[in-house]
């Protein structure tokens, strides 16, 4: 695997965890807001 | 309407007459959550701790092509709700419950070995007039102590299908099922044979006496004696004090010593994946994110799962036996002074656990006051997150030596944190109720249920269930906040790599000039800018402190280098050469992971449980700022402390 | 027996099978008060315990 090819992968799994992330933190905000939030975000949380 | 419409409507009209809901009902430790368990094939969809359901669990399963979907409510004494969880599981049957549909049939869980004051409460469901079946469980105790119940006169007495079963060993369930679906069809319980309301329990209970007169024969009247004995030590108030630290201490122990191997070999195998990885790729960015981003950020947490997975074991073990409630008994006593009462004390342990279900079981507490200064003080207790940034630290900077002979330095460190935080639980809950929740105390009146040898498929399912979301974690959120700060502290790259070391192109990188921003807050209590990086990163999750600490420690690695303990003890200052990270340093940033609030889900529970809105999350701002003042001051106590006592204190 | 505390508390009681009249056994009383209701065991905290007078039973 060249080193190009290499970088390209690693930037699209780089890019696929932030937009994942963002995702998240978008979910629990709405969760949150739907007042029906379950408590279970990241963390320790229950499922 | 599209003929696509209406051949949905006609499909969703089929399903309505296939499917078919079923509330789970019964008194507290009648084995409600055991037989959901059972009757659903453990895929619930809300997770559950043992012994606490406080908001209604859905499972399903099928039987004879129909859905059957059931709901797991509290446990409850009476129709006459006075706690909140008792509140959800009336409203819930009652169909009261916005976003829940009402139940079709009602099982109630009654325990065969205590069969009144079971059918105190079977008694007040049957009044409603709905579908019913009665579940009696646990006949495995009741034939274990001689007792004959005969079924077809408690049929008769109570007027509704009796199904007995013994949910820990799965018995009856597949006649359970037939009854539930057949309950629909069968005539209804007599509501006409009210027996007026809770203030009339004489006339109920001497109804209960009579109906269990024709129904149970039983051999042995004294049939409690073992139980009473063991409670004639563990109930005494200095006796059952020691035992309940002892208990502590041996859980403790045996969670480092069978833990270790379990740990030791899952780092030999995230070790391999890494020198795997090597062996495939050539050197290149793909090859650093692997070995540095996944296997240093998330391999260096994956090792803690044994640990996690033990303490929710024991956690089980005790709650399950029986144990719990007499733990809640003796603390009566000594947390009365505290202004919190006995039944407080259930949560604080669920809380060495997890906040979150800690946070949920104080519901069974009637009081607002007392519940909220409950509430306030649960995430000081030290959770199983915790435990990945003790451990690491531990092992990197406490010597293995053993003391007294018995216990070793390291675990006893670990239990100095335990203390530590449950300690400044008690005295933040004694604060709290002398100033902003103030109120009287209320009574403990507790059931003490006889001691029972835990059921290990029970308790497997638990440890399993906790497993998995500990995985989908390390997967999900830990596994994507790895990746980034590996790209954080890789990029931007120098110019003429080469020349560079390690710790230079880190220090430059996006990663280090965050870091050194932060590097200010934090350089008071002794810490360096990778430590404030991991910091502030892990205010998402506290395991992400490890995660972090692996991919900056291994992110300019070609090779991953086992053992991130060993670095941390290794890690020199670049500039004077002397150590970075001292035993004091660690030590003082443990005291600030035992009294920070790291935990968004903990936050996001406060929020929902003390009355959401504005007003939750004044509760939840209050707790995390508070913690988050005492987490500064004792960690900077600690090092500044130890700095003039000559402890040594590093770069 | 008899009962003399808070109406909440009482009524909780009451749904325990604690009630005025009811036969109960006593278990212990070295700190709180364990109860035997119909062969389940109980357990009263202090404040509770001064509440209840407990008669001995007619054999």
């Amino acid at each position: 695997m060249t080193v190009t090819v290499q970088r390209w992968v690693a930037i699209a799994l780089v890019a696929g965890a932030a937009a994942y992330l963002a995702f998240r933190a978008w979910r629990n905000w709405r969760n949150a807001r739907k007042q029906k939030a379950d408590g279970c975000g990241p963390g320790c949380g229950c499922h | 309407m599209t003929s696509g419409g209406a051949e949905r409507a006609t499909r969703e009209s089929e399903r309505a007459t296939r499917s078919l809901r079923v509330a789970l009902v019964g008194n507290p430790n009648s084995g409600k959550s055991t037989l959901f368990n059972v009757l659903t094939g453990m895929k619930q969809r809300v997770a559950n701790f043992p012994g606490v359901t406080v908001e209604h669990a859905e499972g399903a399963y099928v039987y004879e092509d129909a859905r059957i979907t059931v709901l797991d409510l509290p446990g409850s004494y009476s129709v006459s709700a006075q706690s909140p969880d008792e509140a959800v599981a009336l409203d819930v049957i009652l169909g009261r419950k916005p976003g829940v549909l009402p139940a079709d049939v009602i099982v109630v869980v009654v325990d065969a070995a205590n069969l009144e004051r079971n059918l105190f409460f079977a008694s007040q469901i049957l009044e409603l007039g709905l579908p019913t079946v009665i579940a009696l469980n646990r006949m495995d105790k009741a034939d274990a102590e001689d007792t004959r119940i005969d079924v077809p006169e408690l049929i008769h007495g109570l007027g509704v299908v009796v199904i007995p079963v013994t949910a820990t060993r799965a018995r009856g369930i597949d006649r359970l099922r037939h009854a539930i679906s057949s309950a629909t069809s069968l005539p209804l319980p007599d509501p006409r044979a009210a027996l007026g309301d809770d203030s009339d329990v004489e006339r109920r209970y001497a109804w209960i006496d009579s109906v269990v007169e024709r129904s149970v024969v039983r051999r042995q009247r004294d049939r409690r004696s073992v139980t009473d004995r063991v409670d004639a030590v563990l109930l005494h108030s200095v006796w059952g004090l020691c035992v309940f630290i002892v208990v502590l201490l041996v859980v403790f122990q045996s969670m480092f010593t069978i833990a270790r191997p379990l740990a030791d070999g899952i780092q030999w195998l995230v070790t391999q994946a890494g020198a795997f990885t090597v062996n495939v790729l050539p050197a290149g960015d793909l090859r650093s994110l692997l070995t540095g981003g996944v296997l240093g950020g998330v391999g260096s947490v994956l090792v803690f799962l044994p640990q996690i997975a033990l303490l929710f074991f024991f956690i089980g073990l005790l709650e399950d036996s029986g144990y719990m409630a007499r733990a809640a008994f003796v603390m009566d006593r000594y947390m009365r002074p505290l202004g919190l009462q006995g039944r407080s004390f259930i949560p604080l342990v669920s809380g060495y656990a997890c906040a979150v279900p800690a946070i949920m079981a104080t519901r069974t507490i009637q009081q607002r006051e007392e519940r909220f200064a409950t509430i306030m003080v649960v995430p000081l207790i030290s959770c199983s997150a915790r435990l990945p940034v003790y451990t690491l630290l531990i092992a990197a900077f406490v010597p293995a030596v053993t003391v007294g002979g018995i216990f070793g330095l390291q675990s006893l460190t670990m239990l100095g944190m335990y203390a530590l935080g449950t300690v400044a639980a008690f005295v933040s809950a004694a604060i709290f109720r002398r100033t902003l929740l103030r109120s009287d105390t209320r009574a403990l009146i507790i059931e003490l249920p006889r001691y029972s040898m835990p059921s290990f498929r029970v308790l497997a399912a638990s440890v399993w269930q906790r497993i998995r979301i500990f995985l989908r974690l390390a997967g999900t959120v830990i596994f994507a906040i790895s990746l980034l700060l590996w790209a954080l502290a890789r990029y931007p790259q120098p110019d003429a790599p080469a020349n560079v070391t390690h710790e230079q192109q880190l220090s430059q990188s996006a990663l280090g000039h965050i870091g050194h921003a932060i590097e200010p807050i934090v350089r008071p209590l002794g810490y360096d800018w990778k430590l404030g990086v991991s910091m502030v990163a892990s205010f998402a999750a506290r395991e992400v402190f490890v995660s972090t600490m692996g991919t900056i420690y291994s992110a300019g690695d070609d090779v991953h280098a086992p053992g991130l303990a060993e670095r941390l003890r290794a890690e020199r200052s670049a500039k004077s050469g002397a150590l970075v990270y001292t035993p004091l340093i660690a030590v003082g940033l443990m005291t600030f992971y035992v009294f920070a609030l790291m935990c968004t889900s903990t936050i996001a529970i406060t929020v929902r449980e003390t009355g959401g809105g504005l007003r939750g999350g004044a509760w939840a701002a209050l707790q995390f700022v508070y913690m988050f003042v005492l987490a500064y001051a004792a960690a900077f106590v600690v090092y500044r402390g130890g700095l003039l006592l000559g402890l040594g204190g590093g770069a | 027996m008899g009962i003399h505390c808070a109406e909440p508390d009482a009524q909780r009681l009451r749904s325990l099978g604690v009630f005025e009249g009811a036969q109960v056994g006593v278990v212990d009383i070295r700190s709180g008060m364990v109860l035997d209701v119909r062969g389940s065991r109980l357990a009263l905290g202090w404040d509770v315990v001064g509440a209840i007078t407990v008669r001995l039973a007619r054999p």
